[in-house]
């Protein structure tokens, strides 16, 4: 049975392998007689609805012949990328047919309905067309919302003329309000620009908000943007503000845009392409997900406002003030004068505040209404802008002199500008300012030398009516320096004082530099000095090593001393009172009480201190004497033992 | 040999004579022709002649140095000839040496008002610091260090009350941190210089063809940033910067072997 089984196991065997054989060769003998069917091109697209957050594929297929794909039609609002090619021959009925098909990845820049144009194909040298599709995209499923439209929102770059949707279909648009309509020839018009960007989407700003339009300028605050969170639609908006000023620069009607260009990051959950997308593994957002790799696209893009079309009048000639500077807003006059208690010829400082809002770049300093008979120099200007932009005060300090004794009052200060609210030349004046005159001997002297030839005068004061002091402010009366009123300048100096040897501060010459770098040295080391003395007063062994010290310096120049006069007793009872300091300060028991029993019972047997304090025991209670040649060997032994001893 | 002893002493006598003449006779000549030629610059500044007098003052700084008198001096005739910038200059480096002196202040602020050479509000700390020179505030700094060593000597071989002693150290240390602050603040001062020429155009980079930023005043205070071959990089009190030649703009502080060099005073 077993040999039956296997004997059909190799029939069949032998069996497959005829007909493979047999097919082969029949292939082989066909391939001489296929043809090929007449060459054609197609298109079509996976789906025909699909939201913007998706993508389609399209798929050109040329069938029975070699051919290329012209460039894709542009059609605005929709982006094609090339994923891939493929290949594939049959033989049907000895008839072999071949196809390549090409595969786009379609995406949707908004919602709408588009239509692919036919798509041009070049076979064997001939122009094939396809068929158009359409197609219709719908908004965002869920989470992700659409790319902008350049009309009213943002756009790519490339992009222009799409038709405007809502704003809630946008992911970034750009509002700027208020904006008046008209207005007239540097007028300065504040407004508000606002970039909206969907909460939860990634941006970065590449540009400052910018002017599109002829006929307009527009200034922006230095400040960074202010962000906020608004609701637009039930939409949460992230919400960029920037303050910034409109100014018409050309008469006529001008449309004008705010402009901002900006990458956004986005989720790139696009479904993928048949070909390459839907790789079961690699294509998984899931796999994505695991690694914490979310994937993301940069879209670089323009956001762009809502045209405006805004008119720009030309200021009304009627009217016009003499003394208008091209100053348009809405301001006020403010005047101070100081000193108000004078004399001819000594300046009086007017502080002039014009605030307000409006053009300030154009706000020139007010002007006397009668100048007669007043000298004034030319004022500087500080300009403080305020809380908004356009608003602020600019203050003037402006020198004048009278040019008469008699002047009782600064007459008022004239400011013209133009008001565009209420369409005309608005002229303001300050009030007169009382002066309180006096006049002094210094100050007639002045007068009558004004009055005179200036050069007559003869010493300081002759000179200073001469050259620059015709410009300048007049000093005013005689100061103790005898310096004459109408001086200018104040005279030279009659003594030349001391000399030195160039203009180099002192804090830079090494002598200085060197004394200070001793002075520091010498308190450095005065604060290290008293800090180890006070490590010393708080160290008890410390303490009690250098007083063992000083009192062994002290006992030894007594037994010394008494050595050379050959007291025998009185150098021993002081060699045994050293001893006992000694012992005692090491021992920290009072000296009088130490005795050769303690010496005995506390030091080594054979400890040097011991005989020592023996001998001279046996010299205060016995009486034994020592010749000179042992009391000097007695010292040194003791001196010895003594300095070992700490 | 009493005869002999006479001639010794009369060579002697004569011998200290000629090294006293050696001595003092030049000096005294050298001052009298610096004091001379001050007065004469003076006579001419007040004749008119400015031109003469800036020439005699400039001879005398060169020859014997700088004060605060001769440089104001100077600025003034500098002022009157309507070289603003070397006025300034002039009356800026006289304030340097001599902080205090109300004529100097005087006319160099009326210059700048005159010329229209506003200058931004200084601060109270400032103002503060500008109430000493460099000079003098190093000088307290030195006399403070030295006082500061001398207590500690004191408290340390001598008694002293621990109260007074913490309150003379704290003060010492008080008086050196501020005359510290005042050598820092006025050592800025001193790191300034002062265009010199009209209308000076600032440029973007340290060559001739450069484009332009804008252009500095004459007498306008500036502040040395770098040097690239003959162009410095300079910002202005209004933080204005660019390059500008280096002929256009003259520096404070200055050597004598800066002028011996360099042919030129101001």
């Amino acid at each position: 049975m077993e040999r039956l089984v296997r004997r059909t196991q190799l029939i069949i065997t032998l069996s497959q392998v005829r007909s493979v054989a047999l097919l082969l060769t029949l292939a082989i003998l066909g391939l001489a007689t296929v043809s090929h069917g007449a060459p054609s091109v197609s298109a079509s697209l996976d789906a025909r609805r699909f939201s913007v957050d998706q993508a389609a594929t399209l798929t050109i297929t040329i069938n029975d012949a070699d051919g290329t794909i012209a460039e894709l039609p542009r059609v605005d609002g929709l982006d094609f990328q090339q994923r891939g090619r493929s290949s594939r021959h049959q033989i049907i009925n000895g008839s072999l047919s071949s196809s390549v098909a090409t595969f786009f990845l379609v995406q949707a820049l908004r919602p709408g309905t588009f239509t692919i144009p036919p798509i041009a194909v070049t076979v064997d040298g001939k122009r094939l067309l396809t068929e158009p599709i359409s197609f219709e995209v719908t908004s965002a499923a869920a989470g992700v919302p659409s790319l902008p439209n350049p009309e009213g929102g943002a756009a790519p770059p490339s992009r222009s003329g799409a038709q405007a949707v809502g704003e809630k279909e946008q992911m970034a648009f750009l509002r700027v309000s208020p904006v008046k309509e008209e207005s007239y020839t540097g007028e300065v018009l504040p407004i508000e620009i606002k970039a909206y960007f969907r909460r939860g989407l990634r941006a970065t700003l590449n540009t400052q908000p910018r002017l599109n339009g002829d006929g307009f300028v527009l200034s922006e605050s230095k400040q960074e943007p202010v962000q906020t969170e608004e609701m637009v639609d039930n939409v949460p908006y992230s919400v960029l503000t920037w303050p910034g000023t409109l100014s018409g620069i050309k008469e006529g009607s001008h449309n004008v845009s705010v402009a901002i260009e900006a990458t956004l990051l986005l989720p790139d959950n696009r479904r993928r392409g048949a070909p390459m997308g839907d790789d079961p593994f690699f294509g998984n957002d899931l796999f994505a997900d695991f690694f914490n790799q979310q994937r993301v696209q940069e879209k670089k893009i323009q956001i762009v406002s809502k045209e405006m079309t805004l008119q720009v009048l030309s200021l009304p000639a009627e009217g016009k003030p003499a003394g208008f500077g091209g100053a348009i807003g809405k301001f006020a006059l403010q005047v101070k004068a100081q000193p108000t208690d004078v004399g001819p010829g000594d300046p009086i400082t007017l502080t002039m505040t014009v605030a307000g809002a409006g053009n300030f770049d154009r706000v020139e300093a007010p002007v006397l209404s009668q100048p007669e008979g007043w000298k004034s120099y030319p004022p500087s200007a500080k300009f403080t802008p305020g809380v908004s932009l356009g608003q602020g005060s600019k203050v003037f300090d402006q020198a004048i002199i009278a040019r008469s004794g008699d002047k009782t009052s600064i007459p008022p200060l004239a400011f013209s500008f133009f008001d565009p609210e209420a369409g005309k030349y608005q002229t303001l004046h300050s009030d007169p300012i009382l002066l309180h005159t006096s006049k002094t001997e210094g100050s007639e002297k002045s007068e009558n030398k004004s009055a005179g030839d200036d050069r007559s005068g003869g010493g300081q004061g002759r000179s200073d009516t001469a050259g620059i002091e015709k410009t300048m402010p007049q000093k005013s009366n005689g100061d103790q320096s005898g310096r004459p009123a109408a001086s200018p300048l104040a005279p030279l100096h009659s003594k030349m004082g001391s000399l030195q040897q160039g203009l180099i501060p002192l804090i830079t010459q090494t002598g200085f530099q060197m004394v200070l770098l001793a002075l520091f040295l010498l308190l450095v080391g005065v604060i290290l000095f008293k800090i180890r003395a006070r490590r010393l007063a708080g160290n008890p062994v410390l303490c009690r090593q250098q007083e063992m010290v000083r009192l062994l310096e002290l006992r030894l120049r007594e037994i010394r001393k008494n050595q050379e006069q050959g007291s025998n007793r009185d150098f021993l009872a002081i060699c045994r009172r050293t001893l006992q300091e000694q012992l005692g300060l090491l021992w920290q028991t009072g000296p009088a009480a130490i005795t050769l029993a303690d010496l005995r019972q506390r030091l080594a047997p054979d400890s040097e201190l011991i005989i020592l304090f023996a001998t001279a025991e046996s010299g205060a209670y016995v009486g034994h004497l020592l010749s000179s040649q042992e009391m000097a060997e007695y010292v040194e032994k003791l001196e010895h033992a003594l300095r070992q001893l700490r | 040999m009493k005869g002999c002893l006479q001639l010794k002493r009369a060579a002697m006598a004569l011998v200290l004579l000629v090294m006293s003449c050696t001595l003092f006779v030049p000096c005294s000549a050298g001052e009298r022709t610096v004091n001379d030629d001050f007065l004469a610059a003076g006579k001419a500044y007040e004749a008119g002649d400015w031109s003469k007098a800036i020439q005699i003052y400039e001879a005398l700084i060169s020859h014997a140095g700088f004060s605060a008198s001769l440089c104001y001096n100077l600025a003034n005739s500098y002022a009157r000839n309507g070289q603003t910038g070397k006025a300034v200059l002039g009356y800026e480096r006289a304030l340097r040496l001599a902080p205090g002196d109300a004529d100097i202040r005087h006319n160099l602020e009326l210059l700048r008002q005159e010329k229209g050479l506003s200058q931004e509000e200084i601060s109270l700390f400032h103002q503060a610091g500008a109430l000493l020179g460099l000079n003098q505030w190093a000088l307290l700094t030195a006399i403070l260090l030295a006082a500061l060593s001398l207590l500690q000597l004191a408290t340390w071989r001598f008694t002293l009350s621990t109260g007074l002693s913490y309150f003379l150290t704290g003060l010492c240390l008080l008086l050196l941190g501020i005359s510290s602050a005042g050598i820092a603040l006025q050592y800025q001062s001193w790191q300034q210089a002062v265009i010199i020429t009209p209308k000076v155009s600032l440029l973007i980079s340290p060559f001739a063809g450069a484009a332009s930023t804008g252009i500095i005043e004459e007498g306008r205070l500036i502040r040395i940033i770098k040097s690239h071959d003959d162009y410095t990089l300079i910002q202005d009190e209004n933080g204005h910067s660019g390059w500008i030649p280096n002929p256009f703009f003259e520096s404070i502080a200055m050597t004598m072997a800066d002028i011996r060099e360099g042919n030129k005073i101001f």
